[in-house]
């Protein structure tokens, strides 16, 4: 069976709440200690988390982590909140046209709405730090999606918005009056500045004008992520927890990625309570609170543990890991966790 | 667990938003809720914006929103041609126009919703929204559509929108976890709305309460495995009162919701909804 340890780019996915960023974390310190010079990519991380890498400055920029391990541990934190500026900064060709850009009434709008767009921002950061020799493993914490799977038709929709024939129905009057001119272009564009008001439609236009000339750089950029992601040189694992709705979930993220050709590579299941332990005989007499307590964590067990089962039925590794008391603040803590996720 | 405001509040209003960080339960506490309005006889729709979501057995109307749908129901009301509108929908162009355009998913589905409680085909409709981030970009671009753009449809529609949704028909529940995580962004997530707008906010919901009972440890012998697990039971039990306390900032009822083991959690919890004894 082929281990983590075989790829050098792991993307941990799945929901806000599962503890993907300590997973991941814990997963850095891991492979660092076994020698390889990490990068662990994160997006806005719990604050005490971020303490324990030595990350919580706010610049965001990759810093060393100081770890007393064979292999060297770079951490890297993504702000989710302006990575598309910072992607569009990148790819506009000149101060001229990202001045206009970030002057349309829209392009704040787009920012923070674009469906997708942290996403794709996210991993398209990726290829960025895959370039970079230095770094002999990486671990990327995706961003916490609603559900894992929108994570990976980002691209997609992405392109779907950028693609230059679909881009260019929008672009100013002069390209349709020179020979692109379509009755059925004529009659969508019309239909919708009748439906959507004509300020809000011209408004559209212009950015769509502006942003000409963009999609050539996002598709180059698109193309090569998806080789990435597709190469052997890169992991998927599913974070979850033990509960109907993310076995659900799973099952979904597991099939959407087989159609993208993209095969998942192990299944963590975080945040197991412990099962109830034998007490004796007469402490429920003593104190009749430790009876529904010890209820309660009895019925947690069993439903987890039928849960955890369905997963198993997946046919991948998996790898259960308990509830900590608490969020894991030291780097002591993280490579404990670590040594369950490799072998 | 929940009490009896929570019952009688939701059996005022037309419209309610669950709202919360992914995880939290969000899902199962908005089809509790439902069911819990549907074993008392009123007429309950449930509006998600997951794909991934399915209607559940029994009377509860069930509508799964998507951008694309909803505005093609506006535009054909505004066009009103069916013929022209068909040959326009099946242009790739204008799918993708759709989905993109800055704002008009908020406009579109907020839209949706408001024609749902319109027509009144349901007492009450319950909204199952997408985690805290992306529902608050749903409301602040419905917001900022509604500054940006002075005249037009996208005006009309927003300034109705807002009209219900600011109302007290509606109300916005917040749904939460007694976990450090959690805690944290509902405080950030109420901060966020209440400066965006003055939403009714009804209750905060804390998700999965352990029992609401404490250990004694002193009653059980030193060093017995009774003893130790009390302790550890009183430890995650102050844990969790001290985190419910941090939710104290924000001034609203907070209602604990214990955990639910059945394989059909919403129904288990829309029991305990409308007889809080059982």
């Amino acid at each position: 069976m082929i281990s983590l340890i075989d790829h050098r780019i792991v993307l941990v996915a799945g929901s806000g709440g599962v503890g993907k960023t300590t997973l991941s974390a814990a997963l850095a310190v891991r492979f660092a200690s076994l020698g390889f010079d990490t990068l662990v990519l994160t997006v806005d991380p719990a604050r005490r988390l971020a303490q324990a890498l030595g990350i919580d400055s706010p610049d965001g920029e990759t810093t060393e982590v100081p770890l007393a391990a064979k292999g060297k541990l770079w951490a890297s934190q993504l702000k989710s909140a302006r990575v598309l500026d910072s992607l569009i900064e990148r790819i506009t060709a000149n101060a001229d046209q990202l001045r206009r850009i970030r002057e349309n009434p829209l392009y704040e709008a787009v920012c923070s709405s674009l469906s997708g767009s942290h996403e794709y921002a996210a991993i398209e950061r990726i290829l960025e730090f895959v370039l970079d020799r230095r770094f002999s493993k990486i671990v990327v914490d995706t961003p916490p999606t609603e559900s894992a799977v929108d994570l990976l038709s980002a691209p997609s929709r992405m392109m779907e918005f950028m693609d230059s024939s679909v881009s260019r129905w929008f672009m100013g009057k002069g390209r349709f009056l020179s020979g692109l001119f379509h009755r059925g272009a004529q009659l969508v564009l019309k239909a919708l500045r009748l439906v959507l008001g004509s300020d809000f439609f011209e408004s559209f236009q212009r950015l769509m004008n502006d942003i000409q000339g963009l999609e050539r750089g996002f598709k180059e950029r698109n193309s090569r992520l998806l080789e990435t992601l597709r190469s052997p040189e890169c992991a998927f694992v599913l974070a979850t927890i033990a509960t109907g709705e993310r076995l659900e979930e799973a099952r979904q993220f597991q099939h959407v990625l087989q159609k993208e050709g993209i095969a998942l590579r192990a299944i963590w299941i975080n945040q197991l309570e412990e099962p109830a332990p034998e007490l004796p005989g007469d402490s429920f007499c003593r104190d009749p609170a430790l009876s529904a307590w010890h209820d309660h964590q009895r019925r947690i067990h069993e439903r987890q543990s039928s849960i955890v089962e369905n997963y198993k039925s997946f046919g991948l590794p998996v790898v259960s890991l308990p509830c900590l008391d608490t969020a894991p603040s030291r780097l002591a803590d993280l490579s404990l966790m670590g040594e369950r996720l490799i072998e | 667990m929940v009490n009896m405001k929570y019952l009688d509040d939701s059996l005022k209003r037309r419209l309610i938003f669950v709202i919360g960080k992914g995880g939290v339960g969000k899902s199962t506490l908005a089809w509790a809720l439902a069911e819990a309005l549907d074993r008392v006889d009123r007429r309950v729709g449930l509006v998600s914006f997951s794909p991934f979501m399915s209607a559940r057995e029994g009377r509860i109307a069930f509508h799964s929103l998507e951008t694309l749908g909803c505005f093609r129901e506006y535009a054909l009301r505004v066009l009103r041609f069916d013929r022209v509108f068909d040959a326009i929908f099946e242009n790739p162009l204008l799918k993708a126009f759709v989905r993109a355009a800055p704002g008009l998913s908020s406009t579109v589905l907020a839209g949706k919703v408001w024609d749902l409680v319109e027509r009144r085909e349901q007492d009450t409709l319950i909204v199952d929204m997408p985690s805290s981030g992306h529902s608050v970009a749903f409301f602040r671009s419905l917001l900022a559509v509604a500054q940006l753009f002075p005249t037009g449809f996208v005006r009309e529609q927003t300034r109705r929108i807002l009209d219900l949704f600011l109302s007290n028909d509606a109300r916005f529940d917040l749904v939460c976890l007694a976990t450090e995580l959690a805690v944290t962004e509902t405080c950030e997530l109420y901060a966020e709305l209440s400066n965006l707008a003055r939403f009714s906010f009804g209750f905060t919901l804390v998700n999965r309460c352990l029992p609401n009972t404490r250990p004694v440890p002193h009653l059980h012998e030193e060093g017995s495995g009774g003893q130790a697990f009390a302790k550890r039971c009183l430890i995650m039990f102050e844990r969790q009162e001290s985190l419910i306390r941090d939710l104290g900032t924000i001034p609203l009822p907070l209602l604990r919701v214990g955990y639910a083991f059945q394989t059909d959690p919403a129904l288990e919890l829309s029991k305990r909804i409308v007889d809080p004894q059982s």
